[in-house]
């Protein structure tokens, strides 16, 4: 089957080679672009997040391309997240795209339809060859977001920022088309040596390190939060990011075996937010502890408008804030938002970063 | 002990467990204090110290926290989390303490929980202040005789009244005094919004000075609810979102002559709940007006829209006589 999937950051490399990796045929959705936005915003309720219109603009362009299936996850809320797939389908269907729907429902209580959608999915594979797959796919999301993190932390720091962010794309193709999963640490070591040799001398602490939290899809989708990673980077701030599409599998699907995650998340956010607030409400105030306690220059709290769990966080932020003295920038986008407000929103953030920093230099000298 | 004043905001869940909360308290040997009906100057206080993404109800919670804490003792915050299982309100009610603390400033906070595990009327989830102050079966008479009252408020509401005569019905044994007839209108949303006259301007009275009889929501049992959601392809989680869905359905059968949806803007469930019963209605071919309720909402504004739709509704009816 001809099957296409949302796209999150860089979730599209490992979910592409599971897809063709299975005997279907992945059909990558165009990189989210204007026209996903349009498309998105022109189909979807109004009050809806921001994440659930780009995932529909996706597919619609998608289902354009000869998508014959739609590869969607789902959720237990009270994240909306939970109930996009079954919304979108009705519109989809309406607007007169025939298409099959892969839903990978969290098993609570209804198997049936996760059953269903895995057996299309393995159907054309040996139970050993789809274990071998998985690995592969689950190897590629953990190197990608290693190389990713090496990324942020050579970008500020290289003396050749444009060269920077080549050889990160060309690593992203690399381990695209990567088919053995023994190969993967070697591309890495390859950007490794390759940003390290762009680097250039600098003084200890002019690097700003800030940490960028919130809502999952609008921190790892770049063209949704207006590639706010690379903008900072090249400003010489190296971004510090807890969430990563590795990070969300151990925690959500593979806890089990993950369970550090879940009782950092607890511990940190106990004194502020004693309570589950869905989505990734908590994890945003439990990183903001973790940005104070460890000193960093700055955080950066990115949401969709109407993000409920965000909204809760966002409302506390200003306590967590007070108490360890970090600077919190918090920035709600949507269909609307423009780039150059949001820019100038960063850049005056930095100034005042870097001016506090440089005060508390004079002060302790 | 009488003399320990707990403050009941008037808004959000109390529509639904306003009369157990007082009846609990009351029981205890406190004085339950419930503030006004929401105002201008409640409003304003909320909408200045909420952040601006948060939704109209909940800012004039924050608003009844501040116009009171300064009148009781102890402020009555719930959480309610899920009051169903594996349902959930909606995660602002999950975070509304320290939303209110922030607003309010911290301590003399009661936080009255209920989620999967406790149920509200279950002792671990009452505030732990009220736990360790009273004895243990005085505590457990009085959330006893407050489930009572849930009950018999629920009941009195499925009679036919609404959230306010059935609380003035069941605490001061007041019965109102209410013409009945006129075409069948259905009016759904979340009980804050539908009940607090103020922030939906009035709506309620309006479609009653129209000459139609007002369905609510809270007038069908959750029983039916629930058996008229069973087709669906996965459950709501969302126990507000099903009531509306459900309740629209059963207008629907009940024959209504058309429902006014009010929702509260920027609300997160309602974005999606309300493209289903958009669809629903528009297959159905009966007559919906949705109205977005926020701080800015106009009266003319509304109340020309909303007339507009009623007189539309008269004419066809008007037609299909013929």
């Amino acid at each position: 089957m001809r099957l296409t999937f949302p796209h999150m950051g860089l979730l599209s490399i490992p979910v592409e080679t599971l897809i063709n990796g299975l005997g279907h045929e992945a059909v990558v959705a165009p990189p989210t672009n204007k026209r996903t936005f349009e498309l998105g915003a022109k189909f979807s309720p109004e009050g809806a997040c921001l994440p659930f219109k780009v995932n529909l603009g996706n597919f619609i362009e998608a289902l354009e391309l000869g998508a014959e299936g739609i590869l969607a996850a789902g959720g237990t809320g009270p994240c909306r997240f939970g109930y996009y797939a079954q919304i979108q389908q009705q519109i989809l269907q309406d607007l007169g795209y025939k298409f099959q729907l892969l839903l990978l429902d969290p098993p609570k209580g209804r198997t049936k339809e996760l059953y269903r959608a895995l057996k299309i999915l393995f159907q054309y594979r040996r139970p050993d060859q789809v274990v071998r797959l998985v690995n592969l796919a689950w190897k590629k999301a953990r190197w990608l977001d290693r190389g990713n993190q090496l990324f942020r932390y050579y970008l500020p720091r290289s003396k050749d920022q444009a060269e920077a962010v080549r050889c990160y794309e060309e690593f992203l193709a690399r381990i695209r088309r990567e088919t053995l999963s023994s190969q993967l640490p070697v591309h890495y070591r390859d950007l490794t040596r390759r940003l390290e040799d762009l680097t250039m001398p600098l003084q200890a602490d002019s690097i700003l390190r800030v940490k960028i939290i919130g809502e999952i899809y609008m921190v790892l989708e770049p063209r949704v939060n207006f590639h706010l990673e690379t903008v900072l980077g090249k400003m010489g701030v190296e971004v510090v990011r807890p969430l990563s599409i590795s990070q969300w599998v151990e925690e959500h699907l593979l806890g089990v075996f993950f369970p550090g995650h879940k009782q950092r998340t607890v511990l940190l956010s106990e004194p502020f937010l004693p309570s589950f607030v869905g989505g990734h409400g908590r994890e945003t105030i439990a990183e903001l502890v973790d940005a104070g306690v460890n000193q960093l220059d700055g955080v950066i709290q990115v949401l969709p408008f109407t993000c409920m769990p965000e909204i809760v966080a966002y409302s506390i932020t200003p306590e967590v804030s007070k108490v360890y003295g970090t600077p919190v920038l918090t920035l709600v986008i949507d269909e609307h938002s423009g780039e150059a407000g949001l820019m100038t929103r960063v850049e005056a953030f930095v100034d005042l970063m870097r001016r506090k920093k440089a005060l508390m230099r004079e002060v302790s000298t | 002990m009488r003399r320990i004043k707990i403050g009941i905001p008037r808004a959000l869940l109390y529509y639904w467990y306003g009369p157990a909360w007082q009846v609990f308290f009351q029981e205890l040997g406190l004085t339950p204090l419930v503030s006004g009906p929401t105002g201008k100057a409640i409003l304003d206080a909320g909408v200045k110290t909420a952040v601006d993404e948060v939704c109209l109800p909940v800012k004039v919670f924050l608003g009844h926290c501040l116009t009171m804490q300064t009148r009781c003792d102890r402020l009555l915050t719930p959480r309610y989390i899920s009051v169903n299982k594996d349902e959930f309100i909606c995660p602002k009610f999950m975070g509304l303490p320290e939303m209110t603390r922030q607003a309010v400033g911290s301590g003399r906070q009661l936080i009255w929980k209920s989620d999967q595990h406790c149920h509200w009327d279950s002792l671990k989830a009452l505030p732990p202040e009220i736990i360790s102050g009273f004895p243990r079966n005085r505590v457990m008479k009085s959330l006893k005789k407050a489930k009572a009252a849930l009950e018999a408020y629920q009941l009195l509401m499925q009679g036919g009244l609404l959230p306010a005569e059935a609380e003035a019905a069941l605490l001061q044994g007041r019965t109102p005094e209410r013409t009945e007839g006129g075409p069948l209108i259905g009016l759904i949303g979340h009980p804050y919004c539908l009940y607090d006259a103020f922030i939906n301007l009035g709506a309620v009275q309006l479609l009653q000075g129209q000459g139609f009889k007002v369905m609510v929501p809270e007038m069908f049992p959750a029983r039916q609810i629930t058996m008229e959601l069973r087709n669906l392809s996965k459950p709501l989680f969302w126990t507000l979102g099903q009531r509306i869905l459900g309740t629209f359905r059963l207008m629907w059968e009940k024959g209504v002559a058309g429902v006014v949806y009010l929702s509260a803007f920027a609300c997160g469930p309602e974005a999606l709940i309300s493209e289903m019963v958009k669809r629903e209605s528009k297959a159905k071919g009966l007559p919906l007006l949705k109205l977005d309720l926020d701080e800015h909402s106009g009266e003319a504004g509304f109340i020309t829209r909303m007339e507009a739709f009623l007189d539309l509704l008269k004419r066809k009816r008007g037609y299909s006589c013929v």
